[in-house]
């Protein structure tokens, strides 16, 4: 039993099937706009990999050596603030981008990033990127304008921690979530990702104990159904007007 | 292994490390995971790195050394395959990192 895990860790994941020619995630981020010679050398140049959930792709704080693209699976990055607690910054799923920030600054990742599922990412290594972009515009105002996304929603992020009341913050959150990976059922909206307690406290920098105490403050109020991870919207007015946004 | 009898010879060893990229792990980071196709191959410089499959500790790895340090995954690099261990930093590490795209 022993010899065939054994044999099944070792079997090579086909690269050859994750071409970045007939990569259907490239086609929805920033490297749609690569075509001929520059796609080529991109699959030549590029390593796949498969991560477990909880492996770490790359730590805050070390030196950044290559572009990540997720091909599949999500992954969370976040930073490790004073007594060890963990603030999550960003959620990333299928064709974005990670580690890009770090490269371009030339300064450490500024965030850990860890497997929140099983995900296929993708490699490149910066001595062979830059090459690309260099010869690529589309390609590197595509990267200009997915930080200045990120910039903004950072901004609205840190703002939102600073002035917002805990209640707001979760409803937010929970709206956001519903917009990025909601999937419609008889009963309401569901939630498709599904993050522990302290996952979403991490990420609108509250403690655990908040974060279950107004989850079970929503269910009471009949905005949100609960069971164990997954969460389902039943009063999405509701839940705008307590996160004091408008329809 | 003996650098003589290496088919990388000591002229493009000294390029090679030329292009590498100062990397530090700090105790318990993981440099490579088990099953996954290396990125590049790490010479360790200072520090120590422990080797485990599937969580139980591996044989230890012959490694083949240079002046500048040990160098680690060359073979799983070398022969196209995926590591057969996950390499976990014991202490605080530096390692310098000679990518894939510098083996041309």
């Amino acid at each position: 039993m022993q010899a065939m895990q054994s044999k099944r860790l070792m079997m090579i994941k086909d690269n050859k099937k994750q071409s970045c020619v007939t990569c259907t995630s490239r086609l929805l981020g920033i490297f749609c706009a690569l075509k001929g010679e520059a796609l080529k050398e991109f699959n030549q140049n590029k390593t796949v990999n498969h991560y477990k959930k909880g492996q770490i792709i790359f730590y805050e704080g070390n030196q950044a050596f290559g572009l990540y693209c997720i091909y599949s699976g999500r992954v969370k990055l976040y930073k490790t603030g004073m007594g060890g607690r963990q603030q999550i910054v960003r959620i990333a799923g299928p064709a974005d981008i990670l580690g890009y920030r770090a490269l371009f600054a030339e300064e450490p990742y500024h965030a850990t990033a860890e497997a929140l599922e099983d995900a296929d990412i993708c490699c490149i290594d910066k001595n062979a990127f830059f090459p690309v972009l260099a010869k690529n515009p589309e390609l590197a105002l595509g990267v200009i304008k997915k930080i200045s996304q990120e910039l903004r929603f950072a901004e609205d992020l840190a703002t939102s921690i600073a002035q917002r009341p805990v209640r707001e913050r979760m409803a937010a959150l929970l709206l956001m979530l519903r917009q990025s990976y909601g999937k419609p059922t008889k009963k309401g909206i569901v939630i498709g990702l599904q993050l522990t307690r302290e996952e979403m406290a991490e990420m609108v920098g509250i403690t655990q104990e908040t974060a279950i105490r107004l989850l079970s403050e929503f269910k009471k109020d009949k905005m949100i159904e609960v069971k164990e991870r997954e969460i389902t919207i039943l009063n999405l007015e509701a839940l705008l007007d307590t996160a004091n946004l408008e329809i | 292994m003996d650098l003589k009898k290496s088919s990388t010879t000591k002229k493009q060893w000294d390029r090679l490390i030329a292009k590498g990229q100062t990397l530090s792990f700090k105790k318990g980071q993981v440099l490579f995971y088990e099953g996954h196709h290396p990125y590049g191959i790490f010479l360790l410089q200072s520090g120590e790195v422990k080797f485990t499959k599937q969580d139980t500790p591996c044989l230890r790895e012959h490694f083949f050394s240079l002046p500048q340090g040990k160098v680690i995954g060359l073979k799983p690099f070398l022969e196209g395959r995926a590591y057969s261990c996950t390499c976990t930093a014991l202490m605080d590490c530096r390692m310098l990192f000679i990518p894939k795209s510098e083996w041309k």
